[in-house]
């Protein structure tokens, strides 16, 4: 594993957020697919799905949670990390409790972004 | 107390009780107000006793009583005896000084203080609560109990008791003399004496136009009252038609100097009187000094009353006017601190929302940025990824800072100038400032805005207050249950105004709160206030707009702004 690069899914429903955070994880060498809404990113599971998801709580249509419910209930061993631009109480016991590997608040430190990415793909070996 | 006693210190020639108090610090205010009292009742006496007319031990004034009925007017009745009291040794010192017998003496002193405490009385018997000088009524009782009433009552008792002590062999003359000095006093003095103890100092200071009028008002009564009653000698074929030459003075003094002005313009032309009499001139120097003297009070008197009562009736007209005046801007305060403190209350709702709003961009800075900064450390550099996430920094720099300005605007407290607004125009913002709460909330938004809409006057600010708190309530009507969660605004140009129709698909409203839900304090929110709409109203109708409510097509509840097109000049 050490040797193929690690591939990160980002699902944010902003583009200036998506591009920035493509940018980031290219610069520390991890590929990137990034995802407008739950939907889409769920549609491209059943494809090739990446290591790692890092996927914003506020999306339309499906929030970030029930994308991650859906992960859980579906099975799929897909380590999460959730981001969000308000944290509301309880989200983050929610987001935890459905199996999502950590919970960050924007805007992301890269270092605890990187670090939380990496803790997940460990934890979560597939 | 203090402006009571600047009262009677005006009267008496005494320093202001400011610079009594500033030589005795630890006198209480009271002892000032009784102490001024007395020397207003000793000078007042010395003066009435000092310049009677030629041949007789009368004055046209006799200003004791009037003081002393000022006093207990504007002093707490259960404090009354102390000012009673007060006065007793200024009496007995001023009439004493002028060598009076002692029987007289307690005779009228027991007339001075019964005659006081009877006008005081009926006054504050039949003066609406709180008593208020400035009022009509108030100084018509003042003329009819303190000035008629109370003086003849009680100089009939004295000119009684006088006639039974040998000191008068005709009180019907003394009642007659005794009434129409004391009426004389009453109505010059009493009403400058209650206004200033009573009113805010500060109204009293003229402008330096008004004193420059004050002053020419008073030189023209100098003259015309040198002219009627002291240049014309005893028989010089006076005209009765010369007495009525003050009246326009008297009138302007009415008018624009209110009931301070008349009393002063009396006293003058009754000192000026005097003055002619004293010196054997004038239409009441007649040979019969008696008839002088009561002849002169009555005149003066029917001269003061009427002018007094116009004052009074011009000073409540302005009071007033004033004071719906100040309510009116009041009640506008009260509904501005509002608008603002509901729409701050609002953005505190959204506050997740806004803190979504400012967190997407402040993301995608910092990721950029740390981005760079990887970038920098490798080579070969690859500069157009760095120019690329440069200019994504400041773009969404531009973007936050977009975000914290529409907060400021919607935080301010005053309001701007009303400006031309474009009806979509200010909807999109709205949009754009509910954006985050509308998509956690699931929300789907149809917008039909018309582009090219004429032109609303408005504030900016309020009506977007207005929109997003109506895009609020839909949300929260939809929130409950609402299957299908989309919200549509719609604007139109129409023959009545610009026109925006908010829908939703919730609950909708029950048909008989359709008019009820703009009332204050009407909810059906768990947590609404019921401020919200009735505010939303309010603004609309200070634009000269309108709002209201009707069952949406779908099932919901439909918003309905209406505000008038700019005229164009």
């Amino acid at each position: 594993m050490s040797a193929q690069r690690l591939r990160v899914a980002v699902v944010d429903d902003e583009e200036p957020v998506r591009k920035a955070l493509r940018r980031l994880f290219l610069s520390a060498d991890i590929d990137v697919e990034t995802f407008a809404s739950g939907d889409e990113f769920l549609a491209s599971l059943s494809v090739n799905p990446p290591d790692c998801a890092v996927i914003d709580l506020h999306l339309p249509g499906l929030t970030g949670l029930e994308v991650q419910e859906r992960i859980a209930a579906a099975g799929i061993r897909l380590p999460t990390v959730i981001i969000t631009g308000s944290d509301q109480p309880g989200t983050a016991e929610r987001a935890l409790a459905a199996g999502a590997s950590s919970y960050l608040g924007k805007p992301l430190d890269d270092k605890v972004l990187l670090a939380a990415v990496a803790a997940a793909v460990r934890r979560t070996p597939s | 107390m203090s402006r009571r006693s600047q009262a009677f210190a005006l009267l008496s020639g005494v320093e202001p009780a400011k610079t009594l108090r500033a030589g005795f610090p630890a006198l209480p205010r009271s002892v000032l107000g009784v102490a001024a009292a007395a020397a207003g009742y000793f000078l007042g006496s010395l003066l009435g006793l000092s310049f009677p007319f030629p041949f007789t031990q009368v004055s046209a004034i006799w200003p004791p009583n009037a003081i002393l009925l000022a006093t207990l007017l504007v002093t707490a009745p259960r404090r009354w005896w102390i000012y009673l009291l007060a006065v007793l040794p200024a009496h007995l010192l001023a009439q004493g000084l002028m060598g009076i017998p002692f029987a007289v003496v307690l005779i009228n002193f027991a007339g001075n203080v019964s005659e006081a405490l009877l006008g005081a009385l009926a006054v504050l018997h039949f003066a609406r609560q709180p008593v208020r000088f400035d009022r009509l009524r108030t100084m018509g009782l003042i003329l009819f109990f303190g000035g008629l009433v109370a003086p003849a009552l009680v100089s009939f008792v004295v000119g009684e008791l006088l006639a039974l002590t040998g000191a008068t062999a005709e009180p019907w003359l003394a009642w007659r003399l005794r009434l129409l000095t004391n009426a004389l006093a009453v109505f010059t003095l009493v009403p400058p004496i209650v206004l200033a103890a009573t009113r805010d100092p500060r109204k009293s200071i003229l402008p330096p136009w008004r004193r420059a009028e004050g002053a020419v008002l008073l030189a023209g009564l100098l003259a015309v009252g040198i002219l009627v009653f002291v240049v014309p000698e005893v028989g010089s074929g006076h005209t009765p038609a010369l007495l009525y030459v003050p009246l326009p003075f008297l009138l302007w003094a009415a008018v624009r100097f209110g009931l301070p002005g008349v009393c002063l313009s009396v006293l003058a032309l009754g000192a000026m009187s005097m003055w002619g009499v004293m010196g054997g001139r004038g239409p009441f120097a007649s040979h019969f000094p008696i008839e002088n003297a009561t002849s002169l009070a009555l005149f003066l008197n029917v001269v003061c009353a009427p002018l007094l009562l116009l004052a009074a009736l011009l000073e409540e007209h302005a009071t007033t006017e004033a004071e719906r005046r100040r309510a009116e801007q009041e009640s506008r305060e009260q509904r501005r601190e509002l608008t603002h403190l509901t729409r701050v209350a609002m953005l505190g709702e959204l506050s997740g929302a806004l803190a979504h709003e400012l967190n997407q961009p402040l993301t995608a800075i910092l990721s950029n940025a740390q981005a760079v900064q990887r970038l920098l450390a490798r080579k070969p550099l690859n500069l157009v990824e760095i120019h690329d996430a440069l200019q994504e920094i400041a773009d969404q720099d531009l973007r936050a800072g977009a975000v914290i300005q529409r907060l400021r605007a919607m935080l301010r407290k005053d309001s701007k100038e009303l400006e031309p607004l474009d009806l979509s125009a200010v909807t999109r913002e709205v949009l754009v400032l509910a954006h985050s709460d509308l998509v956690t909330r699931n929300i789907s938004v149809t917008t039909r805005l018309a582009p090219g809409l004429p032109a609303v006057r408005g504030d900016r600010v309020q009506i977007q207050q207005v929109i997003l708190n109506l895009i609020l309530n839909a949300c929260e009507a939809m929130s409950a249950s609402a299957p299908e969660r989309r919200l549509t605004l719609a604007t139109a140009d129409e023959e009545e105004g610009v026109h925006l129709s908010i829908e939703d698909c919730g609950a909708g409203i029950a048909p008989g709160a359709m008019d009820r839900i703009f009332e204050p304090f009407y909810t059906t929110k768990e947590h609404g206030l019921g401020l919200g709409l009735p505010i939303c109203r309010s603004i609309l109708v200070e634009h000269g707009g309108r709002l209201w409510a009707t069952a949406g097509d779908q099932g919901g509840a439909t918003f309905h702004v209406l505000l008038p097109r700019v005229v164009p000049a």
